[in-house]
């Protein structure tokens, strides 16, 4: 008779721990899941949709330019008197970063003395094909950039 | 409340029915293949929220390092795939050597048009991430259909949406992997079951040793071992071999890929015999599957024709993979 | 009758030309019939930029183009030359190319001759040495094409086989094989021995025709201290350690072949070169290293967008180095290479640690690994205890 009783206990016992297991099972699957479909911080978005704030425009005077990583990839934004060009900052040469000479004008690599002009040109040194250039865009008082004028 | 016991009820009693004595531990592949495919669709609705046909390889690496679990699912997904061929195989293997088509042939037919579908599911499903490899993989394909003569490029048009692998064709293979297979594959699958269910196990005559008396639940429980196991596998195969991406895809520059190894022998079939021949004994070796039920009359032809079909599929397995 | 054969021979003849010419505009072509005859040249002659802006025959070998009859178009009354005279040749091209208001409408220079005159070839010529080599010999007689044309024989790519006609061909080292890639901003014979004014360039010259392009390099020289002992000794600058003509790609391994020229072994100038060695293979090992860390990261899909433009300034550190080495400023080296190699560090433990997220997937794993195998357990021992209970 207590035999008997203790296998039922033992038995329902067993199909409460399989159901609480299997019930844990489901809802951590269910969590995983949710964790999931929480929305990341970055979004993607395709190349052409893509943009960055660079500065507001009078942060960057007359014959300045500034800087800045677009894409794992320095990007020169400069002002000329033609208006707000972007370039590539990595020489076509050998890939050194080029400087901006806000005095000549021009874009200098310190590597091989590449020289480009402001629209990327090629103005001396061995480089041979002008600075990749990207679109820049001044929206009321901020300049934007975006991806670089072949793919859009 | 009462609508609810009452369905609880109908299930308890299908549970406690007793279950035929020779049903073995092969005959629970068909359960966890059934939880597989469960497995992908789910995972595959999943990645389908992050996935973008327009930014293919972006998106995907998008889901692999920024969404939470990203890497997981698509592991999943990726490994869920290969075991589900892999247990497909097996089944039909299984299937075949205890001739339990006999007397079954359509659905055997139905079986092996799944098989079908499986293999068009990971050929689809491939291109997806619009890596290199991925695109290369594909383009050699492309290659060998278009030698194809008269309906080569009927195929290419129907299949490629043009003569090129372009992000046209990409967005074709994406609306047949997650649009038209997928209703493809449940639907089959549940003609496959209602047939399974109407016309019963075939009991065979050189049954094993039967088991003592069970009943369903018991059947449900054993399956389930194997279930947490396989979901224990892919999610240990997803965390220490990761997807690897190989660099978006460049039309213009080439990479030699292997086919994936359940491509492997129609790979060395279309090497051996090269051009439209070669397309054609890949259509006849899959015709050939279809019609194995009324090739095998006896039991020992059966037999032969299998093993000399398996050591076929082995030898060009080998011949695809050295060359 | 034999008038009118001889009619129809000439209106055949005009045909032909009129074919042969055609489309060649240029108002004196329909008048030069010396090509009728002298169809020896007639190809190369139409090729040339001579035909295509209507310089003919007559222009250099003077006679009549307009008669078909041999005496009277090779008449000296009508000012035939005949194949000019070597000597004279340079002074016959340089009475149009050195008149200014002749060349204007084309936008030519007009200095090749005074150029010429002071170029090697020019002063032998001088002296009466017709062997050397006149405007001919380098732009062909008729086929005169445009340098820019890839077919002239002063283009860049055919210029050292132009040369070679004479000397000896040297289009080997860096600056042929880059040429031969199709870089026609790479340097041929005549750049750096001038073209019109070929000359061998002076020992002090040298430095400053390969700092026209090396620039960087020449301002870092000028500043070392091999400057002023190489002009006391009159040593050639550039080429005592890169030679010249078949110049080498400048590897590591120049120093250690070619310090030892001057600096004895295990003299301080002697180590101060193996230290930039050292320096520079550290750095240039590091990135490498780097490198194929970040290729291996995006293999595996991890997001490397912060790495790469770190990977960018650290290989732009190092290359800057590379023209600054001729400074032999040992600490300037010391600091770029410091930088380039500190970034390259910094770049493969960042690439490592994203990597080492693996580490959290594989605790993940064994809890999920643990809790599905007690469920598994849970599930073996219900069946046992279902099945024992029917038994």
């Amino acid at each position: 008779m207590d035999e008997k009783k203790q296998a039922t206990e033992r038995r329902t016992l067993l199909e409460t721990i399989l159901k609480s297991a299997l019930i844990i099972g489901v809802l951590g699957l269910a969590g995983a899941v949710l964790a999931y479909l929480f929305p990341p911080k970055r979004r993607i978005s395709s190349a052409t949709q893509r943009r960055m704030r660079v500065a507001r425009v009078d942060e960057i005077p007359l014959g300045k330019g500034k800087q800045v990583l677009f894409a794992g990839e320095p990007v020169w934004v400069l002002h000329v008197k033609s208006g707000w060009i972007a370039l590539s900052a990595v020489c076509t040469h050998q890939g050194c970063i080029v400087q901006w000479d806000e005095k000549r004008l021009t874009l200098n690599c310190p590597c091989h003395a590449g020289l480009f002009d402001a629209n990327g040109n090629v103005l001396a040194g061995p480089p041979r094909r002008p600075l990749k250039r990207l679109r820049v865009s001044v929206i009321r008082d901020e300049i934007f950039l975006g991806s670089s004028e072949e793919e859009a | 409340m009462s609508a609810l016991m009452r369905v609880r009820e109908l299930m308890r009693a299908e549970l406690r029915r007793p279950a035929p004595r020779y049903l073995t531990a092969w005959h629970l592949l068909g359960g966890v293949m059934l939880f597989v495919l469960f497995l992908e669709i789910t995972t595959g609705i999943l990645l389908m929220v992050y996935y973008r046909p327009d930014a293919a390889y972006e998106s995907v690496l998008y889901i692999l390092n920024d969404v939470q679990l990203g890497w997981l699912v698509h592991g999943i997904h990726r490994w869920g795939a290969q075991l589900l061929i892999l247990l497909v195989l097996a089944h039909l293997l299984r299937v075949y050597f205890h001739e339990a088509y006999r007397e079954r042939e359509l659905n055997w037919v139905i079986g092996v048009v799944l098989l079908v579908v499986i293999g068009a599911f990971a050929f689809t499903g491939r291109l997806l991430v619009w890596d290199q490899v991925a695109f290369w993989s594909t383009d050699a394909v492309r290659r060998v259909i278009a030698e194809v003569p008269v309906v080569g490029k009927a195929i290419l048009y129907f299949l490629w949406g043009g003569t090129e692998l372009d992000t046209e064709a990409l967005l074709r293979f994406y609306v047949f992997h997650v649009g038209l297979l997928p209703w493809t594959a449940i639907g089959l699958v549940m003609i496959h079951l209602y047939l399974v269910s109407r016309q019963g196990l075939y009991q065979g005559t050189r049954s094993s040793a039967p088991n003592p008396v069970q009943t369903y639940s018991e059947v449900v429980l054993r399956g389930l071992i194997w279930v947490v196991l396989s979901f224990g596998v892919l999610v240990t195969l997803a965390v220490i071999s990761p997807v690897e991406l190989d660099g978006q895809a460049d039309p213009l520059v080439y990479r030699s890929v292997k086919p994936p190894w359940y491509f492997l022998p129609a790979y060395g079939l279309v090497k051996l015999v090269s051009g439209a021949l070669g397309v054609a004994l890949v259509g006849m070796g899959v015709g050939g599957l279809v019609a194995a039920p009324w090739l095998g009359r006896n039991s020992w032809v059966a037999w032969g024709i299998g093993m000399v079909g398996i050591a076929a599929v082995a030898l060009l397995t080998a011949y695809g993979w050295r060359w | 009758m034999a008038l009118v054969t001889l009619m129809r021979a000439r209106i055949w003849l005009s045909v032909i030309a009129l074919l042969l010419l055609g489309g060649r505009g240029g108002v004196g072509q329909e008048q030069n019939w010396c090509i009728v005859c002298h169809s020896e040249v007639k190809v190369e002659y139409q090729e040339s930029i001579h035909a295509a802006f209507a310089v003919t025959c007559v222009s250099c070998h003077g006679g009549d183009p307009l008669t078909l009859d041999v005496e009277k178009a090779h008449a000296v009354e009508a000012f035939f030359r005949g194949t000019p005279q070597r000597l004279e040749i340079p002074d016959l091209c340089a009475s149009c190319h050195s008149d200014p208001l002749k060349m204007k409408p084309y936008g030519l220079r007009t200095d090749q001759l005074a150029e010429y005159q002071t170029s090697q070839h020019g002063k032998l010529l001088a002296q009466g040495d017709v062997r050397v080599a006149v405007c001919t010999d380098c732009h062909t007689a008729h086929r005169i094409l445009p340098a820019w044309e890839p077919r002239s024989s002063t283009h860049p790519e055919n210029i050292s086989k132009t040369c070679a006609r004479c000397h000896v061909q040297r289009d080997h080292g860096v600056h042929g094989a880059a040429l031969a890639q199709g870089n026609t901003k790479a340097p041929t014979c005549a750049t750096c021995h001038g073209a019109h004014g070929a000359a061998p360039p002076g020992v002090e010259d040298v430095s400053r025709v390969c700092g026209t392009c090396h620039i960087a390099e020449r301002t870092y020289f000028e500043a070392s201290s091999h400057k002023k002992a190489m002009d006391e000794q009159r040593l050639s600058e550039c080429v005592s350690c890169h030679g010249s003509h078949a110049i080498e790609p400048a590897g590591r391994d120049l120093f250690d072949k070619v310090c030892v020229r001057c600096h004895g072994p295990g003299s301080h100038a002697q180590l101060v070169g193996q230290k930039i060695k050292t320096l520079l293979a550290a750095a240039d090992e590091s990135l490498r290293e780097a490198t194929q860390i970040l290729q291996q990261a995006q293999r595996k899909a991890l997001d490397i967008s912060v790495y790469q433009p770190r990977l960018i300034e650290a290989r732009s550190y190092f290359l800057q180095t590379l023209p600054a080495q001729h400074s032999l400023d040992l600490s300037y080296i010391e600091e770029m290479t410091r930088r380039a190699r500190s970034i390259a560090d910094e770049v493969r433990s960042g690439l490592y640690a994203l990597q080492g997220g693996v580490a959290i997937r594989l605790l993940g794993l064994t809890f999920v690994w643990i809790f599905l195998l007690l469920l598994v357990g849970v599930i073996y021992l219900t069946l046992r205890e279902r099945q024992g209970e029917r038994l």
